[in-house]
């Protein structure tokens, strides 16, 4: 089990990220609070054959790209976002393993 | 395969490869970061109180504005943890892995910064890896990657 909590206007940049990288493994990330935020400057991948969580409260995650549960059948991946921001404008969710820019979108719940 | 896959078992042999990497049974020390010599250098012995080369399994601190870099890389196993405190505090590591073996947590917190080059924690079945980030003008700059759960 992987778990990364990021609160408290605390800030956390990287290239990519992923979450649940494996079968089996499992990948729980929080990022709450004002100011706190988490950004990927290239790929985000939640649930990369493996179970993955992302909540996203009052706070920030930016990407450019990015997938949802891909690569197996036991891969998920979700993302919950309350009071926060997950800007569209910078996020294109699909369920590809190969992730373009205009093969889809998928706005958070 | 895919490319962060490919990235993430290149890093695997580098950190198993560590020549500091102590044994499942090592027993845990607490040391905090005191730069005795004044170099900075996080694997110099000197610089911690206790004396003695940082282990994955110990209980470090690092905080008070110190800077504190290697280019190697660092692992938390076993219990272990690292905490890295207060603003001015400034660490710089090579790939980290919190978990690698048993249980291992990262804090940083109360404006510390640091810098890797890859990062992981949790990185198989079992194995548990906790980073917690808290803090206004705490800032971490993971480099290339952040895997969390599973290699």
């Amino acid at each position: 089990m992987g778990l990364m909590d990021i609160s408290g206007a605390a800030q956390v940049t990287s290239i990519a990220g992923v979450l649940g990288d494996n079968p089996g493994s499992n990948a729980i990330v929080h990022v709450g609070g004002a100011g706190s935020s988490w950004t990927v400057t290239q790929r985000l991948d939640v649930g990369n054959q493996g179970l993955a969580l992302l909540t996203i409260s009052d706070a920030t995650v930016s990407n450019t790209q990015g997938t949802l549960g891909v690569s197996g059948s036991m891969s998920s991946g979700e993302v919950f976002v309350s009071g926060g921001r997950l800007p569209l404008s910078d996020v294109r969710w699909c369920r590809q393993e190969s992730v373009f820019p205009d093969e889809g979108v998928v706005a958070p719940a | 395969m895919s490319w962060h896959r490919s990235l993430s078992l290149w890093c695997l042999p580098a950190l198993l490869s560590c020549s500091w990497l102590s044994s499942i049974d090592a027993v845990a020390i607490t040391r905090i970061f005191d730069n005795e010599s004044g170099d900075n250098d996080w694997f110099n012995l000197v610089n911690w109180h206790h004396d003695g080369n940082p282990s994955d399994t110990d209980v470090l601190t690092v905080g008070g504005g110190d800077t504190v870099t290697t280019s190697q890389n660092v692992i938390i196993s076993n219990d272990g943890s690292i905490t890295i405190n207060d603003a001015g505090t400034d660490v710089t590591w090579s790939n980290l892995n919190v978990g690698l073996f048993g249980v291992g947590n990262l804090l940083i917190q109360s404006g510390a910064h640091v810098k890797s080059f890859f990062a992981s924690a949790g990185t198989a079945v079992g194995l548990d890896g906790t980073i917690v980030l808290d803090g206004n003008g705490t800032e971490w700059d993971a480099g290339q990657l952040i895997t969390i759960g599973g290699v």
